[in-house]
């Protein structure tokens, strides 16, 4: 074993024990249903801040989209707004979705569903949108895991692959939510630190030459690479035109929308670290990684391609042959477990909160009729999670699509979220049937739009599915279908309480009319039809336009994300409301029989 | 206690909230980041 391979092992070790330490603690500490399946809704500040941020930019952000930019040029590193348009799904929806919990004791998103569209078809569909989404995104995480595994340490990818869903398995079953947060938190760290070193190792390689290197060898590459190549594409496919890259986009906003991400707003101690965590962490902290650090991977790569420095067979490929290129033995090790945080940080909250998710909604409200004590429940949610992370074992070793775009087809089963959310939260008005049928119609459209018809008129699978979803549901309303009394009057009682409890003050209301403006204004430049404008705007720097683009409406969106977060109220949340939301209870939900 | 609303003090004067010096903070990094490959730090 060479020094390098030890280093690798070496610091695998060390973060296996810390991932297996919190999860033991969590087997003997955590002995009620929602203290493990929703960490007792006690998460900390600190912890939520870096764990879902780490959830949210996962083992695809650290070996996938550098491998995309390779493939594609610095077209697809407009994905790297993604640091924005993931954390602003949470601005619309995370606050009020605790709030929503606090007060009415849901554990699952099934059970806000179903209590304010009275109708328990949509739990059961909320459960297979979860299902679908937890298993093809932990897959393709995993997948990640072995590629890396086997470049850099020669471990078969199949023997990798199962040793890395046994590591999540085991910390997330044995621990639950609040073990899973945890060793988040140093996934966090490690994830950035790993795309920074890796990056810089690559940029400051005397093969490629310092940024003046690099810059000078980004104008002898194919103009295609840095060109969006039209508006749109009107037949199947059509590559990453500017819808393609807009609804894109769309799909990604579905993470912080899923299933998962509910169940974990539902988790935390208080809402205060939502804005935090949407503007500065994700927005800023993020954004400096992929912006300029998985770019230089992504383009570094493609220049010892075309100079015959690095031979490259897939996108898979390209950040663990970078690894085991540039980087020396410690630093290896480092980035390794990076690369290794980013995959476990988001595979264990979706396994283990899709176990969580079918054990509530399905197992113990159908099967137990909601009998059972809290330890028969716990049990039976770690089979659930061991059932769940056994499923994604099997897609990963059977699936051959580029991971990114599986993992962009998972989220699109968030996205479909977006329409249940907008009823219960911001009072969109359809009824509950189209709330189902709607929701179905989207899942339905999900699957036709990837598998059969694959991104008509070059726009994503997301777009279609929540296209379809709101004309189903919207048509159910315009065929004259009513809500009984009792479904009229809970959704009467949730509006006043939220609108009584979250109405913004003055100065947040003029905020929010101005953002009503700006955010479109911003999607429209920054994804939209106006990045066709970025690919001859300006230079600075030594940046190709294209990129100098990316730069500017990443630090435009960064004041953007501040103002409608904080400024507009979106994400914060005063004292009063606190105390409010800690006595104005109405528990709707049995949590377990003693 | 995170302050996330900017006020007057007694005495009158602005005081600005954590987020908006955060924010200060944040772009002029943002923008000394991007300026530093065009003077040459990066190589």
């Amino acid at each position: 074993m060479d020094s390098k391979t030890m280093w690798v092992w070496g610091l695998l070790i060390l973060y296996i024990i810390y991932c297996f330490w919190w999860g033991l603690k969590g087997f003997f500490s955590e002995k009620t249903t929602s203290g493990y399946g929703i960490a007792g809704r006690s998460i900390p500040f600190i912890a939520f801040l870096m764990a879902a941020t780490a959830a949210s930019f996962s083992g695809w952000t650290f070996v996938g989209h550098p491998g995309l930019i390779w493939k594609v040029g610095l077209v697809y590193a407009f994905a790297s707004f993604y640091v924005l348009t993931i954390p602003i799904t949470g601005a619309f929806f995370a606050k009020r979705n605790w709030l929503m919990g606090k007060r009415y004791g849901f554990i699952t998103p099934g059970d806000m569903f179903a209590y304010y569209y009275n109708n328990e078809l949509v739990r059961w569909l909320t459960v297979l949108a979860a299902l679908l989404y937890s298993i093809f995104y932990s897959g393709i995480q995993l997948i990640a895991a072995s590629k890396l595994f086997y470049w850099v340490a020669g471990v078969p990818p199949t023997i990798g692959l199962i040793f890395m869903a046994f590591i999540v398995w085991f910390y997330v079953v044995t621990g639950g939510l609040k073990a899973s947060t945890w060793v988040g938190v140093l996934q966090f760290l490690l994830l950035v630190g790993g795309i920074m070193l890796l990056g810089f190792y690559v940029i400051k390689s005397p093969i490629i030459g310092g940024w003046s290197g690099m810059s000078a060898s980004l104008k002898t590459l194919d103009p295609k690479l840095s060109q969006v190549p039209g508006l749109i594409h009107f037949g199947i496919g059509g590559g990453w035109t500017a819808v393609m890259i807009l609804t894109y986009m769309f799909a990604l906003m579905g993470i912080q929308s899923s299933p998962a991400f509910i169940l974990w707003n539902f988790g935390i101690k208080s809402p205060k670290p939502l804005a935090w965590q949407q503007v500065f962490m994700s927005t800023f902290v993020v954004g400096v990684c992929l912006f300029f650090f998985s770019a230089f991977q992504g383009m570094g790569a493609k220049i010892l391609e075309m100079s015959g420095d690095m031979i490259i067979a897939n996108n898979g490929d390209v950040v663990p042959k970078l690894m085991t290129k540039f980087l020396p033995g410690p630093v290896l090790g480092l980035v390794f477990l990076g690369a290794i945080a980013a995959i476990h940080s988001t595979s264990a909250p979706y396994i283990g909160t899709g176990g969580t998710i079918i054990q509530r909604d399905v197992w113990w409200r159908y099967v137990r009729k909601q009998q059972g004590s809290h330890a028969e429940q716990i049990w039976t949610n770690r089979v659930m999670a061991t059932i769940l992370t056994l499923a994604a074992v099997v897609v990963s070793l059977t699936s051959s699509d580029a991971i990114v775009m599986i993992g962009g087809f998972a989220t699109t089963f968030g996205t479909i979220m977006y329409l249940l959310l907008c009823g219960v939260h911001w009072g969109f008005k359809f009824p509950s049937i189209g709330a189902a049928l709607g929701l179905l119609a989207g899942i339905i459209v999900n699957m036709l739009t990837y598998f059969v018809w694959k991104y008509p008129l070059s726009m994503h699978t997301a777009f279609w599915g929540l296209f379809a979803g709101f004309v189903v549901a919207y048509g159910c309303r315009g065929l004259g279908i009513k809500d009984s009394e009792e479904t009229i009057a809970r959704q009467k009682e949730v509006r006043t309480w939220l609108n009584s409890i979250d109405g913004p003050s003055e100065k947040g209301k003029i905020w929010r009319t101005r953002m009503k403006i700006v955010v479109p204004i911003w999607y429209f430049f920054a994804l939209g039809p106006g990045i066709l404008l970025g690919n001859s705007a300006f230079t600075f720097c030594g940046f190709p336009a294209i990129w100098a683009w990316q730069i500017v409406w990443w630090i435009i969106g960064i004041v953007m994300m501040w103002a409608l977060c904080f400024k507009a109220e979106m994400s914060t949340t005063s004292e009063e409301q606190i105390r409010r939301a800690d006595i104005e209870l109405m528990d709707v939900t049995k949590e377990a029989d003693a | 206690m995170l302050k996330t609303k900017s006020s007057k003090s007694i005495q009158g004067e602005y005081i600005m909230a954590l987020e908006d010096k955060y924010l200060i903070v944040t772009i002029i990094f943002c923008i000394l980041l991007t300026a530093s490959f065009g003077w040459g730090w990066w190589g």
